[in-house]
């Protein structure tokens, strides 16, 4: 039996992934089964998938601890959560990203295989759906699936056109990863019991939370886009931190020496033409973004009334 | 003191000496006497208490819950039917740790719908991690409440508590009750003062979920809380002997079983009758013994245990019925005497479902029973009327 | 007395919750709890906007809150009320309940009858994303009608949802109240305006906030507030006060949008620009928008008067 653990975020269709690929083992004559972690993870937060590829009528049904295959659709994952955790000696771990295998953060023994499983989406699929990129790579990458039994799970689930592109991003991925040459792994991963516990801190009687301690998560992790703000021109009317659901802007108010400097500052730009009198007067003001929180809706950008926000590509 | 009263009238005027800060509460026969006498006594001045007319029992515990919450003391009355919608409310109630104090004026479940009593409702909600105390007269159910609070309010525990007391068997019935002292009562019950409360000062979240993580660690310690209130019944009543001079015993209560041979389990207001039957075949030469038990949940498995160390033969008188199985305060004990020493032989009894009275004769069949040593398998009811069944066989 | 606050700066829903990117009902709480300040006592229904903010151990609420189930909040935020009045404690905030749709015209129905009956002290806020959203986006019976959810899917035998939107603000003012009104998340200086009337009365306040779901009516994350603007531009969603019994100030619409404007952005009306009949169904949707103008107008564009309480 082969046991398969996805990571990727809500909204990034991990689970879909398992569920394809099970459907394509099936395809090739296997037992196979997928399954979510049941959570309430909405789009971004973390998420994890499982899947089992045997010869033989699969009983076991608890989640999966020493995978032989990880699959991480979102390389931001990595320093959030101990994805290679548990894998096999022989295990191989891919990772959507751009980057080298060296690069993304891993420890060194591991057998990484990278592909930028976003950039072939953008380019076929049109949107930076992953998942079925990933599936062609792990068919590439590990001989467990035939490809075309990964492309009839996909026309399967969505047919017509969509189906298509889909499945020529697999094979595009497919293609890039039987030419890689493969590098195994030294030594198996510590496995960790069950689902990782995030504290040890003692707890209450009746779960009584303590206000604000949502703030140790970074939801900023989840974003694909993100806001560039054009301070010259922004006319401090407020309206991007009145849109944000997600407190990550911030208003702040500069004074003394830092203030002065700064209002100088616009006066020669507005001089020169470069900034409005508007944005000039207020230019101690300022609306500043949290990275840390802001998970890159872009209703700010959408609601700025002078288009002084742009939505840019999160480099990960 | 003490008075010729009602039950429920007695439930209100303990209600009133423990000075809840709010109470909410639905009609239901047979509660209601006592929520209108509470009525009035908020009518009149005489309680000084928030009184919600809720629209139904589920409200009823929702707004105990708000309330507790935020820190006030908090009472509620229900049976039956009204107990039965409150489900998932109990359950959250008792998760939330909130110290409600509720009385069941227990009642037979529709359908067929029956407004009698037996003690099919509040056996029902066994699980929902609520104490059940069940009484057997009126000033033990008038003492009990003053209880409850102490025992629900410890902070060892956090619990919320029914006191259970048979629907018109106590609550319509006029008997003298002992009166509550109220400065005596203002002595052993402090005002309640949690630790944790909904407070803009300190914005604490209540109620939040859990996940795989955490939750078996927040149900384990509300399964020790309800190990440890076994603890702190036998302490508080205790304390409260001390301060009023009477006192209904702890978990349970054993009646003449000192060389007993053949020991009967009942809960409720019917253990005066089995008293009397025991008294009688004592006489006959009979070696007989009752066992009151009084806190179904915590369950008194360690009492029960001693308290049967050297008997014969046990019997269980259940006025309830798990259909399919047997009656649950049967199960609980035959589970209990799992591996003991010298295990006696076990009787189930089911009897006096949706108010079918239970006379000393009903007792006596049931001693029969044990004395002729005669098999049973799950539960026998008694005084069924087998003339009037009819059956589909298969 | 409200607390003083930087009204622009204030996040009492801490972030990190994790509600969706471009969440309108999570935005809805960031300006309702802007509009409230700290001096407040929130009881929130089982729905999305509990269940992103209170997984254990990390809450996002900074001020005073309980979440006891689904269809008791109105219930649990009387008990809340009526605590602080034995306690003596009425002066240090309002209590404030925020709950779905679906906690609110469905299954929160009986508990909101009698809290409003009641006459208790709360404010009571319904976020309205026109579904049950938490569990997956099936109908409520505030879905509008032709909106394709989980449990109203479109089909060769169903256009969607079969119903037109329950008229809860009407059942509110039913019950007599002093005050009820609708807004949006679209228009925030509304929203804060009316949050303010709500709890600024002494008995109970009914508010219902548009607030869209990007993932549940199938839009991008940026446009929720410019949807939300094209359900009053169109008139499929009205805003008014209903003061003391009287409609007054409806928002006027000076420049009705067709309503395909509003249905065409959305996923969730999708099906309607390509079935069959789909047509006749935008228009129907159209008669409402232009019956809810018709219906909501005041002769004379009264102000309020002073709410009774
Ligand atoms: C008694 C009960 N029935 C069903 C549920 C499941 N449930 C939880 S939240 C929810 C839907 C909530 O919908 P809504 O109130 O509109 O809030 P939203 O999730 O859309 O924010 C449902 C059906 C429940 N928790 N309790
Ligand atoms: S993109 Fe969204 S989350 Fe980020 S700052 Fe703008 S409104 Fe907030
Ligand atoms: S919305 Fe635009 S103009 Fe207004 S404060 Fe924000 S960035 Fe400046
Ligand atoms: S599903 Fe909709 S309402 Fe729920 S958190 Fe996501 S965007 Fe918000
Ligand atoms: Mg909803």
């Amino acid at each position: 039996m082969k046991e398969v653990r996805i990571h990727g975020r809500g909204g990034q269709g991990s689970v879909t992934a398992a569920e394809l690929l099970a459907v394509a083992a099936f395809e090739d004559g296997k037992f196979s089964q997928a399954f979510p972690f049941f959570g309430v993870e909405r789009r971004g937060a973390p998420v994890t998938a499982f899947a089992r590829l045997s010869d033989k009528k699969i009983r076991l049904r608890s989640q999966i601890y020493e995978p032989d295959y990880v699959i991480v659709q979102d390389a931001t994952l990595i320093s959030a959560v101990d994805v290679t955790a548990g894998l096999k000696p022989d295990g191989i771990v891919i990772v959507n990203s751009e980057k080298s295998a060296e690069d993304v953060g891993l420890d060194a023994g591991i057998d990484v295989r990278t592909i930028d499983a976003t950039g072939i989406a953008l380019d076929i699929i049109g949107r930076p759906i992953v998942n079925t990129t990933l599936l062609g790579a792990f068919a590439g990458a590990t001989g467990e699936i035939g490809i075309d039994s990964i492309k009839q799970s996909i026309l399967a689930r969505f047919p017509g056109k969509i189906g298509e592109v889909n499945v020529q991003a697999a094979e595009k991925a497919y293609k890039l990863m039987t030419s890689a040459k493969r590098k195994p792994s030294k030594k198996s991963r510590p496995r960790k019991n069950g689902t990782a516990y995030e504290s040890h801190e003692k707890i209450p009687i009746g779960a009584i939370g303590k206000p604000g301690t949502s703030e140790v998560t970074r939801t900023g992790d989840w974003r694909v886009f993100y806001p560039e703000f054009d301070m010259d021109q922004c006319s401090r009317c407020g309206k991007c931190l009145e849109s944000c659901p997600d407190a990550a802007i911030h208003k702040r108010e500069l004074t003394g020496r830092e203030a002065t400097e700064a209002l100088k500052r616009a006066e020669e730009l507005e001089k020169a033409g470069k900034i409005k009198k508007a944005a000039a007067k207020k230019a101690h003001i300022l609306y500043e973004l949290d990275p840390m929180y802001c998970k890159g809706c872009g209703i700010c950008a959408n609601e700025c009334p002078i288009q002084g926000i742009k939505m840019k590509l999160e480099e990960k | 003191m003490i008075d010729i009263m009602e039950g429920s009238h007695a439930i209100a005027l303990a209600v009133k000496a423990a000075r809840p800060n709010v109470v909410a509460a639905y009609p239901i026969t047979p509660q209601t006497h006592i929520v209108e006498d509470i009525s009035q006594l908020i009518a009149d001045g005489d309680l000084e208490a928030e009184y919600v007319k809720v629209e139904s029992e589920h409200s009823a515990m929702s707004v105990c819950i708000g309330a507790s919450a935020t820190g006030a003391r908090t009472y509620t009355a229900t049976t039956s039917q009204g107990l039965a919608l409150m489900h998932e409310v109990l359950f959250n109630a008792a998760g939330m740790r909130l110290p409600i104090v509720m009385t069941v004026a227990n009642r037979a479940l529709s359908a067929p719908l029956n407004i009698w009593n037996d003690h099919q409702d509040s056996i029902s909600e066994r699980d929902s991690g609520w104490i059940q105390i069940y009484v057997e007269d009126n000033t033990e159910a008038s003492d009990l409440t003053i209880q409850a609070y102490k025992i629900a309010e410890d902070r060892r525990i956090q619990v919320p508590i029914m006191v259970c007391m048979d629907g018109y068997t106590l609550t319509h019935t006029y008997e003298p009750v002992e009166l509550l002292d109220q400065d005596l009562v203002d002595d052993f019950l402090p005002p309640y003062a949690p630790t944790d409360y909904l407070s803009v000062d300190d914005p604490k979240t209540f109620g939040m979920f859990a996940d795989p993580n955490y939750y078996t660690e927040f149900r384990y310690q509300n399964h020790r809380a309800l190990e440890a209130a076994k603890t702190v019944i036998a302490e508080v009543s205790r304390e409260f002997g001390e301060v009023f001079g009477r006192d209904h015993g702890g978990l349970i209560e054993e009646y003449r079983c000192d060389g007993a041979e053949y020991v009967l389990i009942a809960m409720g207001s019917v253990v005066g009758t089995l008293k009397d039957t025991v008294d009688d075949l004592r006489e006959a030469g009979i070696r007989a013994g009752a066992i009151k038990l009084r806190s179904y949940r915590p369950f008194p498995v360690e009492d029960i245990r001693s308290a049967l160390a050297d008997v014969q033969a046990v019997g269980i008188l259940d006025k309830n019925i798990s259909l399919g199985y047997e009656g649950a305060l049967s199960a609980d004990v035959k589970s209990t005497l799992y591996r003991t020493n010298n295990t006696p032989e076990v009787f189930s009894f089911v009897a006096g479902l949706g108010g079918r009275d239970i006379p000393k004769g009903t007792f006596v069949k049931m001693f029969d029973w044990m004395r002729e040593d005669k098999k049973i398998s799950t539960s026998e009811f008694i005084d069924l009327r087998t003339e009037i069944l009819e059956f589909q066989e298969v | 007395m409200q607390a003083k606050y930087d009204e622009q700066s204030i996040d009492l829903l801490a972030s990190g919750h994790k509600a969706c990117a471009g969440c309108g009902p999570a935005l809805t709480i960031q300006a309702i709890l802007r509009a409230t300040g700290a001096n407040v006592f929130v009881a929130n229904a089982t729905g999305c906007m509990e269940i992103i903010s209170s997984q254990y151990p990390q809450s996002a609420w900074k001020v005073p809150w309980i979440h006891s189930l689904f269809e008791n909040t109105a219930a649990v935020a009387s008990g809340i009320e009526v605590a602080l009045k034995a306690l003596g404690r009425s002066e240090e905030g309002k209590v404030v309940v925020i709950a779905g749709d679906g906690g609110t015209v469905d299954i929160g129905m009986q508990a909101i009858s009698g809290m409003l009956e009641r006459g208790h002290n709360v404010c009571y806020i319904c976020y309205d994303n026109e579904a049950y959203m938490n569990t997956g986006n099936q109908r409520s019976g505030s879905t509008p009608l032709d909106a394709s959810t989980t449990t109203s899917p479109f089909g060769k035998r169903s256009f969607g949802n079969d119903r037109p939107k329950k008229n809860m603000p009407a059942i509110a003012a039913a019950h007599g109240i002093s005050y009820v009104a609708t807004s949006s998340v679209g228009y925030p200086r509304d929203l804060t305006k009316k949050v303010q009337k709500g709890i600024s009365v002494s008995s109970p306040a009914y508010l219902q906030i548009h607030a869209p779901c990007n993932i549940g009516w199938g839009f991008d994350s940026a446009k929720t507030i410019e949807i939300a603007r094209l359900a009053v531009e169109t008139g499929l969603w009205m805003m008014y006060e209903i003061v003391n019994g009287e409609l007054v100030n409806v928002m006027k619409v000076r420049n009705q949008q067709p309503v395909e404007e509003y249905l065409k952005l959305q996923k969730r009306f999708a099906h309607l620009f390509k079935m069959p009949g789909g047509d006749a169904q935008i228009k129907l949707i159209q008669e409402l928008a232009n019956n809810n103008l018709k219906k909501y107008t005041v002769e004379t564009q009264k102000e309020a008067g002073e709410i009774q309480t």
